[in-house]
């Protein structure tokens, strides 16, 4: 699969009827509720707390939310980008292409044929699968941070494979549309290759740590 | 001399699931210098580390428990005296002694001076303030009763941690006061209550010599064991501020050794807290090692004025504990392990007798003071009851200051008028009934002009029959429309608060056939992040959803409510208006969905009977969260044990003093776990008339206990108390404060029907 191949950034969809706007309406109130509850804490927590990560259903709507025990990459980094967005910051999305291993691969391509859903849509081959993320401003600073996981993308905490190929999908607000990670350029559009000794090395992760802080 | 005919001295070897660092620092030091000699001391051959072949020698010294402590102190300066040593401790209370020791030859022992040992004492203010840290909000213990009134106002679970050592997580008052009395027992120094922070744990390890930085790094936890100890982290350099401000706290202190400094960054607020300061080096100290940073190799380097060892090239940042077999020292003989058998509690995990050392140099002087009389009115109102009992009455009963009953409506009362005031609000105050339904009470109440919140058609009608009219009475509850019978003749009531979606759907039912009326409809809003089975939790979305179609569909000629209701005195003041925050949050989109407003708001938070003003200060606060709705015209409060709970004692006579195995003292009183069915919540105050004296003097904390009269282990109604040495059989005693659930819930027990 080239990189003309990938899919493209996954995007919720709304019936734009009551049934999508009551969802959103929830989603807000119960990040306000979490903001409440903990002013540090960040959306991609209580997300990750009340869905697990596994098979989504395309197109995906902001109602299908109710049903969902499980949401793919992309839902995940969609949603945290609407809540991270209300909550005032800039984010982008970025694409990412990742190592794997193969008894991984071959395991989730069964809970996802199991769901009734295609898994070659992201498994790329048996060593590698496309995966989402999201670049968000934090004081001047643009950090790549994985959603699905809560972590900064490459930490050693992350179960994911190291990224091998990475697009910065938006520009980071209206002034990043060059993001720097780990000594790697990403022009908006673009698709960069990430040499291997960089692979599993963020240097942010120094800082945030196995948690993702802002 | 080169660096294999040199010595270095560590003590504190054992290593378990908390470890001591010995272990870790000469792993530093040999990795920098393998010829090195490590020379172990320590006070007992079951410290595991002893067997490990990094060492040398090994100096097994004398139990504390049996030695001369100067004697002891000056083997130690011998021993490395003897080898021309230097001398790193990895026991805390080891560095205390031998630092006060004024002939140590302090350019070989690499300790802290004794003034900085002194300032870093928990809860590590003055660290906290050098370092521009916060702390968690901490208090030394005076007595349990004023431990468990901190740990409810930062609410559960709070730490209870020993002055120098040892630190527990305790959930409920019956624990803090098992915690404090094991604390001050094991380790006989001050007990501290501190706040619980959810947040990652961070530290900073450092190594000074004489006030100046020589090397620091922090580590951030990764891996931790169910006690929260290390078993994998992750360490990085320090950066440009956190290195100037440990370089400050060094100078001041005068600092020379190694230390560690325990922080966690609250999720709360992402701020960083202080928790600890120690004076040595952590256990994970190799940890740094691995990551290029070898604190120990770099203080030991200086003290003998080399280079510092040069850095290594494979650099791993992370680091990770295993755990690993290795052939033991020597063997455990019989003798050994019957007397470790026989130990203390205390003991466990502490092979190198900490715990009796610490009782050593703090010896608890147990005296047995003199009681204080008491000048309260309520003595002379239990006086007066006492006076109707003749010499063969044992009791219990339980008695109602009745002045003291209105008094405290009156006040709220008064509070609640200037609240509403303050607010522009309508604010009113429903009794809950079920903390107390006794007559007088519910006369009280009614007559000061409260309203009234039941949880059954049983308390509406209880309610009806006390004189509260059907528009002051709120039904509340999970079953609320118990007993059924009762419903056709059951009044239109002032609020009727659904508690899940099920009941508002047949409440709704109900309205809807006309067989229940009500002003206003209110739903319980389930708290966010504190579990609880009541509510509708509506940060779930389906939840969220079918509320918001139940509302939508609600009569128009009945007003809307938001019920919150979460025992404070579980989980502190700060998180309850948190919970209080996220519910408005959640209301003001239910709100926006359904295009209906909530008009009132009923809160409730279990506040204990302790001080009306402190009561109304937290209402207050509570306004301003729920002042966000917009629609928002009444809010109504429910307390029940914060007016009642002070208002009524139990009296009793002693029926047996005895003593017990561990050498305490015992009472046995008249009345039982049955009449105090709440004892296990929080410490009840207990006052003692003697027979011969005629006066009332409230007990102190203490190593007695107060026992119930039937035949059960747990009927137990108060620990850690302090009898008079001339308690005897016969003697009156009223336990106090027991005017809320001790009164509803008592039950009838071993007094075969007759009582």
């Amino acid at each position: 699969m080239s990189c003309h191949d990938l899919p493209s950034m996954s995007a919720i969809g709304s019936h734009g009827r009551t049934c999508c706007a009551h969802v959103l309406a929830w989603l807000e109130s119960r990040d306000s509720a979490e903001k409440a509850i903990m002013p540090a804490g960040l959306p991609a927590e209580w997300l990750q707390q009340t869905f697990a990560w596994g098979p989504s259903r395309w197109p995906f709507f902001w109602c299908d939310l109710v049903a969902a025990e499980t949401i793919d990459c992309g839902v995940f980094a969609d949603l945290t980008q609407y809540l991270l967005t209300l909550r005032g910051y800039d984010v982008a999305r970025v694409q990412l292409v990742e190592r794997s291993h193969r008894s991984q691969t071959k395991h989730w391509a069964k809970v996802w044929r199991d769901a009734g859903c295609d898994p070659s849509v992201w498994i790329i081959d048996p060593e590698t699968v496309y995966h989402e993320a999201l670049a968000v401003d934090i004081g001047g600073v643009v950090r790549i941070f994985d959603p699905t996981e809560n972590v900064a993308v490459g930490s050693q905490t992350s179960t994911a494979g190291p990224p091998i190929r990475m697009r910065l999908v938006e520009s980071v607000g209206p002034a990043n549309s060059v993001v720097r990670w780990n000594g790697v350029e990403l022009r908006l559009g673009e698709w960069v290759d990430i040499p291997p000794a960089r692979e599993s090395r963020d240097e942010s992760r120094h800082v945030a740590g196995p948690r993702w802080q802002l | 001399m080169t660096e294999n005919q040199r010595s270095v001295v560590l003590s504190g070897w054992h290593s378990g699931p908390n470890p001591s660092p010995a272990l870790g620092t000469a792993q530093s030091l040999l990795h920098a210098w393998p010829d090195l000699q490590i020379h172990a001391l320590d006070y007992s051959s079951f410290s595991t580390g002893l067997s490990s072949a990094l060492i040398r020698e090994r100096h097994v010294l004398p139990s504390w428990k049996d030695a001369d402590l100067d004697e002891m102190a000056l083997s130690i300066v011998s021993i490395v005296n003897g080898l021309d040593a230097l001398f790193l401790s990895g026991l805390d209370l080891e560095t205390r002694l031998l630092s006060s020791i004024s002939a140590l030859p302090r350019d070989k022992f690499l300790i802290p001076p004794t003034a900085a040992l002194e300032a870093t004492e928990k809860p590590s203010a003055f660290a906290a303030e050098i370092l521009e840290l916060k702390i968690p909000r901490t208090e030394l213990a005076t007595s349990i009763s004023s431990g468990v009134a901190f740990a409810e106002s930062c609410g559960w679970p709070v730490w209870v941690k020993g002055q120098h050592y040892e630190a527990l997580k305790v959930h409920s008052a019956a624990s803090l006061a098992g915690a404090m009395d094991y604390l001050a027992s094991t380790w006989a120094s001050g007990v501290l209550i501190q706040e619980d922070l959810d947040g990652a744990e961070e530290s900073i390890a450092f190594c000074a010599l004489r006030g100046e930085v020589l090397s620091a790094c922090a580590m951030r936890k990764t891996l931790t064991t169910s006690e929260g100890k290390t078993w994998g982290g992750r360490v990085r350099a320090l950066n440009g501020r956190e290195a100037s401000l440990i370089g400050a706290l060094a100078e001041e202190m005068g600092w020379t050794g190694g230390a560690e400094v325990e922080m966690v960054r609250s999720q709360r607020d992402g701020a960083l807290y202080v928790i600890d300061l120690n004076p040595r080096f952590p256990a994970w100290i190799h940890g740094a090692t691995l990551a290029n940073q070898n604190l120990p190799a770099t203080l030991v380097a200086a003290s003998w004025g080399i280079d510092p060892p040069a850095q290594t090239r494979n650099v791993t940042p992370e680091f990770v504990r295993v755990v690993v077999e290795i052939p033991a020292m020597r063997e455990a003989t019989a003798h050994r392990e019957a007397e470790f058998a026989l130990e203390d509690p205390g003991h466990k995990g502490h092979p190198s007798e900490m715990p009796v050392l610490s009782r050593r140099l703090w010896r608890r002087v147990a005296v047995r003071e003199v009681l204080p009389v008491l000048s309260d009115a309520r003595a002379s109102w239990l006086d007066a009851v006492l006076g109707t009992w003749s010499d063969t009455d044992d009791g219990p009963e339980r008695v109602l200051f009745e002045d003291r009953l209105r008094e405290r409506f009156e006040a709220l009362q008064d509070s609640v008028e200037s609240i509403g005031d303050a607010y522009g609000v309508q604010v009113t105050a429903s009794y809950s009934m079920k903390t107390n339904p006794d007559s007088r009470v519910l006369k009280a109440a009614r007559e000061e002009g409260l309203g009234i919140e039941t949880i059954s058609l049983g308390e509406v009608r209880r309610a009806l029959t006390s004189g509260f009219p059907g528009e002051s009475i709120t039904l509340n509850g999970p079953g609320k429309w118990w007993p059924r019978q009762l419903l056709a003749s059951t009044p239109r009531l002032a609020a009727i608060n659904c508690d899940s979606i099920e009941d508002l759907e047949e409440t709704l039912t109900l309205l809807a056939s006309n067989q229940v009326s009500c002003r206003i409809l209110g739903v319980r809003f389930a708290p966010i992040s504190v579990g609880s089975r009541f509510g509708v939790g509506a940060s779930d979305a389906r939840q969220f959803l079918d509320l918001c179609r139940l509302l939508a569909n609600a009569p128009l000629d009945v007003g809307l409510g938001v019920h919150f209701h979460h025992a404070m005195s579980s989980i502190g003041l700060e998180r309850w208006l948190r919970e209080l925050r996220a519910v408005v949050a959640l209301a003001a989109s239910v709100e926006q969905v359904t295009g209906r407003s909530f008009t009132l708001a009923d809160i409730g938070g279990g506040w204990r009977g302790s001080s009306l003003a402190i009561y109304a200060g937290h209402l207050r606060e509570a306004m301003t969260a729920i002042g966000s709705l917009p629609g928002l015209r009444e809010v109504v409060i429910e307390p029940g044990k914060a007016i009642v709970e002070p208002t009524m004692a139990l009296l009793t006579r002693v029926l047996r003093v005895r003593r017990m195995g561990d050498n305490s003292t015992a009472a046995v009183l008249g009345a039982a776990v049955s009449d105090v069915p709440d004892s296990t919540s929080f410490p009840h105050e207990i006052w003692w008339r003697p027979a011969k004296d005629g006066r009332w003097y409230s007990l102190p904390d203490g190593g007695d206990s107060v026992h119930g009269r039937i035949c059960m282990e747990h009927d137990i109604i108060r620990t850690s108390v302090q009898l008079p040495l001339e308690a005897s059989q016969g003697d009156i005693v009223a336990i106090m404060d027991v005017g809320a659930y001790d009164a509803s819930m008592s039950y009838s027990f071993g007094g075969g029907g007759i009582v």
